[in-house]
């Protein structure tokens, strides 16, 4: 998507510059969230202030959310038909498949040394050994790299 | 139970670093603890909210918050999902001129990656262990599809049409 945004906002609408971009980038990899959700809240609200922003977000959810709602109503509808359980059957573990990989790519970018390793090590560790709720690993995980930051300045 | 529905997903949408897939594990967590939806069910709309355009966190929500309490549950999940992304990015804007900031914020993004990291990959696991695919009762299909699908998404065939050609799998073996 992100080829798509930059040769229409860049090149089509001259809201931006081409150095503009990997900004836009770096914050919507920095707030939580889809990226291109938080792009096109960037980009809206540099455009037209705050109705800019939600006017962006919203523009771009619609189409999407439509679709959501059709293929709702379909699943709800047809859900128990033997041969949508069959394609179900098959879906499931390419959907297990489609989850493991996500992690997989995430954790290219993220386990990139051994400070890292041992954080997703510990995490791993906590998730199967006890019920830790996700929230309190994650604001864990944040601690752990803002201490490190921390230290690391003072030792400098 | 709206207020309920408003406080999860808002909560989700704040801890979401790292893009929509983020957000899987902290969703499956809150079906579970609700009690909203089957372990099954919720793979099912995972299927469904991966097969349709747009983010999959805000799909997935749309979904459990219709599934929940109608078209109000929808709209609520949906919207209370967004805000923290909204928040944070016009925050974030605020805040980029200082640079000593924007260095703490990366440092807490390189603790936080790691453990988004872990959430995915248990997620994955425990639902795979849920679908009965990493159990004792699994039938080899499902492992060989389960490997296609991760194959085809290297190669970087869209989401979409992995979704499909499993569902015509699916159809084909267990249909004839």
């Amino acid at each position: 998507m992100i080829p798509h945004i930059e040769s229409e906002i860049v090149n089509k609408k001259r809201w931006f510059m081409r150095r503009d971009v990997p900004d836009i980038i770096a914050i919507a990899q920095s707030a939580p969230g889809s990226i291109a959700i938080n792009s096109s809240i960037y980009m809206g609200y540099k455009v037209r202030g705050i109705g800019g922003a939600l006017a962006a977000m919203l523009g771009m959810l619609l189409p999407a959310a439509l679709i959501i709602v059709l293929l709702t109503y379909l699943f709800l509808t047809y859900q128990e038909l033997p041969i949508v359980e069959d394609a179900f059957k098959g879906i499931r573990p390419a959907i297990i498949g489609l989850i493991l990989f996500a992690g997989f790519k995430i954790g290219r970018g993220a386990i990139r040394d051994l400070f890292t390793l041992l954080l997703f090590t510990v995490a791993v560790v906590l998730l199967f050994g006890l019920t830790i709720s996700p929230v309190f690993l994650i604001i864990g995980g944040a601690l752990a790299g803002g201490l490190l930051h921390a230290y690391r300045k003072k030792r400098s | 139970m709206l207020f309920q529905l408003f406080i999860e997903f808002f909560t989700i949408g704040l801890f979401g670093f790292g893009g929509g897939y983020a957000m899987i594990p902290l969703m499956e967590q809150a079906v579970r603890e609700h009690q909203w939806l089957s372990q099954q069910q919720f793979t099912d709309i995972i299927a469904i909210a991966g097969s349709a355009p747009g983010p999959i966190a805000t799909n997935t929500a749309l979904f459990i918050g219709y599934q929940t309490s109608g078209i109000v549950g929808a709209i609520i999940a949906a919207g209370s999902n967004l805000l923290p992304s909204l928040i944070l990015v016009l925050l974030l804007i605020k805040l980029i001129a200082h640079h000593a900031r924007t260095q703490l914020l990366s440092q807490s993004l390189y603790g936080i990656h790691p453990v988004i990291t872990a959430l995915i990959l248990y997620a994955g696991v425990r639902m795979g262990v849920q679908n009965d695919i990493f159990s004792r009762s699994a039938e080899y299909p499902q492992y060989l599809i389960m490997i296609l699908a991760i194959i085809l998404l290297y190669k970087k065939v869209s989401p979409v049409w992995v979704i499909s050609i499993s569902g015509l799998l699916g159809m084909l073996i267990y249909g004839l």
